[in-house]
C-alpha cells in the first residue's frame, strides 16, 4: 500500500508546510503570554533589583530588598506561615474534593454535567462579593451561630471570624473546584473493571481504595494539591478580610508595599520571592509526575 | 406661481431652519470624554448629579467615574506617566505628596479655575497642587445599646469593659494614621516621636477583635455587632446613625484630626480646558454643599449650609475648622512605612 492510498482512506498527510504549522497555531497565544505575562514578570524582577524604595526614577542594581526580606525573621515567619496555610488550604480540599471528583467521574453523564455545573458556578462570582458574604455567614449573627444556638450546641453565639481556620475554610472554598476537577478527570481515565477485580480478589473497599485508587488517581490528587496551593500562597483578598490582622499572609505584605506604600522594589523582591518558591514547588511536582506516570 | 429661484431660495431657507438646532446644540466639549477614579456608592452619584449632568448639558463634557481605591489609583497613575489611566486623579492628604513628588499634577490657578477663589482661607495643604473638596475627620463610635459607659477618647477604647469589643482601622486606611497621630500627641509625642501612640495601642490590643483597611469591611463589624466601638469617619458614622443604627458619634477628646480628599489635575491630559472646567464645576456651592448634605463631611469652600446640617458637621465654620490638628503630609508620608511595619509587628 503506498502512501497516497492511505491519504485517500482519511489520514492526513504532514508535508514540509504542515509540520510547522502548530507554530501559526501557537503564536496568538504565545504572543499575549509573552506580552502580557513574560515581560510584566521581567519588569517585576528588574524592579525588585532597583535602589531606594521608588521604582520611578530608579536605577541602580542591589540586592537590598532581598536582603531585607531574607535576613528578617518578621517577614521570614510570615512567609512560612504562608505556605503553612497553603498547605492546609490544599490537604482540605483534598479531603472534600477527592471523594466528589471521584463520585462525578463515576456518574452518569447527566449528573456529571449538573455536578460539574453547581461545582464551577462559584467561579463565576466576585471574590470580594464571596468574601464579603462569607463575613456574613460566619459573623456572630450569621447562619453558622444562628445554627449552632438552635441546635443547642452553644449558650450564646461565639467569634468564627479573624482566626487562621475561617481563612483556610474560605480559601479552601474558593479554590475546592480546581481540586474536584483535577481528581475528576484522572478518575475519568481509571478504568472501573481494575476495582472490579480487586473486588474478585477479595479486597474490602478500603484495600481497593488504597491500593488501586490512591495510587491512579496520584495525578490527578498531585495536580490538584499544587493548584490550591500556588493559588492560596498568593491570596490576598480573604486574610485581609477573614483573617484581620492575626492572619498575616506574603500576598497581603505585598499589596501593602505596592498599592499603599508605592515601595514597589520592595514588593517585587517580596513577590519574586514567593514566585520562586512556588515555581520550584511546581517544577518539582511535575517532575515527580513524569517520573511515576500512574 | 412659484418659479425655480423661488423654490430653491426656499428650500435653502427650510434646511437652515431644520439644522439650525444642531448648530446651536454644537458645545465646546462635544466628543470629549474624562476619565475620574470615583469613591464610589453615593458619592459618584452625588458627583454625577452635580457636576458630570450640568455638564453634560452645558458643554457636551462626558464624565466617566471608575470606582476603586483611590491608593489603587495612584499607583497606576504614577505607573503610567506616559499615558495616564485618569485626567483627574480623586485622592486624599496623605497620597498627594506622593502625586507631586513624582511630578505627576498640574497646579491649579484661579485664572484657569476660577472657584478656586472660594476655597477657605489657608486650607489647601500643598499650595497651588490639589484641589481639596472634603474635610473627613476621624472620630469615636460606640453602640449606645452594648455600651454602658460613654466613650470619649481613643485611650478609653483600652477599658476593660471593651475587651473584645473593638474595631479600628489598620494603618493602610489613613484613618489608622490619624488616631496614632492622635494618641502619640495626647501622650507627648508627635510625628517624631511616635513611642507613645504604640505603647497606647498595646494598652487597646487586648480588645482588638480585628483591624481592617476596609472602610466598608469596619461599618459591616458594627452593623452585625461584631464589634461594638472603635474610631470612624465621621460621615460613616452619621451614614450608620442615617440607617437606624444605634451608633453614637464622639469628636475624641484627644482632638480632630482629619484630612482633605483632593481633586489633582494629572499631567498630559489631552483635554486640559475640559479638566478646568470639571474642576470649576466640583467646586461650586451645589457640588461642594451636596456632598456636606448628604455624608455631613466638612466643605471645603465658603459655601452656606442650612443651620441643621451645618450643626452636625464637627469641622463647619470658623469655630470647627479651629479644632482640627494641622498635619504636614509630606513629613507623614515619610514616616508612614516605618510605622505600618512596626504596627503590623505590634498588633498581630
Amino acid at each position: 500500500m503506498n502512501s497516497s492510498s492511505v491519504a485517500a482512506r482519511g489520514t492526513v498527510r504532514v508535508g514540509p508546510s504542515g509540520r510547522y504549522a502548530w507554530i501559526a497555531l501557537t503564536a496568538p497565544l504565545a504572543i499575549v503570554l509573552l506580552l502580557f505575562l513574560v515581560v510584566p514578570i521581567l519588569s517585576l524582577l528588574r524592579a525588585s533589583f532597583f535602589e531606594g524604595d521608588r521604582s520611578f526614577n530608579a536605577s541602580g542594581v542591589s540586592l537590598e530588598h532581598y536582603l531585607r526580606f531574607l535576613t528578617d525573621s518578621y517577614y521570614l515567619n510570615v512567609m512560612l506561615d504562608t505556605l503553612g496555610y497553603g498547605l492546609a488550604t490544599a490537604l482540605l480540599c483534598l479531603v472534600l474534593g477527592f471523594p466528589t471528583g471521584y463520585a462525578l467521574a463515576r456518574a452518569k453523564p447527566h449528573w456529571r454535567r449538573w455536578g460539574l455545573i453547581i461545582i464551577i458556578l462559584p467561579l463565576t462570582l466576585s471574590l470580594v462579593i464571596v468574601v464579603f458574604g462569607w463575613l456574613v455567614v460566619l459573623g456572630r449573627q450569621g447562619l453558622v451561630n444562628q445554627v449552632l444556638v438552635f441546635t443547642g450546641l452553644i449558650d450564646k453565639p461565639i467569634r468564627l471570624l479573624f482566626n487562621s481556620p475561617a481563612v483556610i475554610i474560605v480559601l479552601a472554598q474558593q479554590f475546592l473546584p480546581f481540586m474536584v476537577l483535577s481528581v475528576m478527570s484522572v478518575v475519568g481515565h481509571i478504568d472501573p473493571t481494575l476495582e472490579q477485580a480487586s473486588a474478585n480478589l477479595r479486597a474490602n473497599r478500603w484495600t481497593t481504595f488504597r491500593k488501586v485508587i490512591v495510587p491512579l488517581s496520584l495525578p490527578g490528587i498531585l495536580s490538584g494539591l499544587t493548584l490550591v496551593f500556588v493559588l492560596s500562597v498568593s491570596a490576598f483578598i480573604t486574610p485581609r478580610l477573614i483573617g484581620g490582622h492575626r492572619v498575616q499572609m506574603l500576598g497581603s505584605l505585598i499589596y501593602e508595599q505596592i498599592i499603599v506604600l508605592l515601595n514597589w522594589p520592595f514588593g517585587a523582591a517580596m513577590s519574586a520571592v514567593l514566585f520562586t518558591v512556588t515555581l520550584t514547588i511546581t517544577l518539582i511536582v511535575n517532575k515527580w509526575l513524569k517520573s511515576h506516570p500512574g | 406661481m412659484q418659479t425655480r429661484r423661488t423654490f430653491l431660495v426656499s428650500t435653502v431657507a427650510a434646511g437652515a431652519v431644520l439644522a439650525a438646532p444642531a448648530i446651536v446644540r454644537a458645545k465646546p466639549f462635544d466628543n470629549v470624554t474624562l476619565t475620574l477614579n470615583g469613591f464610589g456608592g453615593d458619592f459618584d452619584r452625588i458627583m454625577k448629579e452635580t457636576v458630570a449632568d450640568p455638564l453634560k448639558a452645558e458643554t457636551g463634557l462626558d464624565v466617566t467615574y471608575a470606582p476603586g481605591g483611590s491608593s489603587a489609583a495612584v499607583a497606576k497613575t504614577i505607573a503610567t506617566p506616559d499615558n495616564p489611566p485618569f485626567d483627574i486623579v480623586l485622592c486624599d492628604s496623605p497620597s498627594v505628596p506622593e502625586l507631586i513628588k513624582a511630578d505627576m499634577i498640574d497646579p491649579v490657578t484661579p485664572d484657569k479655575v476660577p472657584n478656586v477663589a472660594n476655597l477657605l482661607p489657608g486650607l489647601p495643604e500643598f499650595g497651588q497642587h490639589g484641589v481639596p473638596f472634603m474635610i473627613s475627620s476621624s472620630v469615636i463610635t460606640y453602640n449606645t445599646e452594648e455600651t454602658q459607659t460613654p466613650i470619649a477618647s481613643y485611650a478609653d477604647l483600652a477599658r476593660p469593659d471593651l475587651e473584645g469589643r473593638v474595631a479600628l482601622f489598620n494603618l493602610e486606611n489613613t484613618g489608622g494614621v490619624l488616631y496614632l497621630l492622635a494618641m502619640a500627641e495626647a501622650n507627648g509625642g508627635g510625628i517624631d516621636n511616635i513611642d507613645p501612640a504604640f505603647a497606647a495601642l498595646e494598652r487597646i490590643k487586648p480588645n482588638i477583635v480585628t483591624l481592617t483597611s476596609s472602610t466598608v469591611s469596619l461599618i459591616q463589624l458594627f452593623e452585625q455587632r461584631e464589634a461594638t466601638a472603635g474610631a470612624l469617619w465621621n460621615g460613616r458614622v452619621f451614614a450608620m446613625q442615617n440607617a437606624g443604627q444605634p451608633m453614637a458619634m464622639v469628636a475624641p477628646s484627644e482632638g480632630i484630626y482629619s484630612l482633605m480628599s483632593y481633586y489633582n489635575p494629572i499631567k498630559g491630559t489631552k483635554h486640559p480646558e475640559a479638566v478646568a472646567t470639571y474642576l470649576n464645576k466640583a467646586l461650586s456651592d451645589e457640588a461642594i454643599g451636596a456632598i456636606a448634605n448628604f455624608f455631613r463631611y466638612g466643605p471645603t469652600t465658603t459655601v452656606d449650609l442650612p443651620k441643621a446640617v451645618a450643626d452636625t458637621i464637627i469641622t463647619f465654620g470658623p469655630e470647627g475648622r479651629a479644632k482640627i490638628k494641622t498635619l504636614d503630609w509630606t513629613k507623614i508620608a515619610e514616616k508612614r512605612s516605618g510605622w505600618i511595619e512596626r504596627f503590623n509587628r505590634t498588633m498581630a
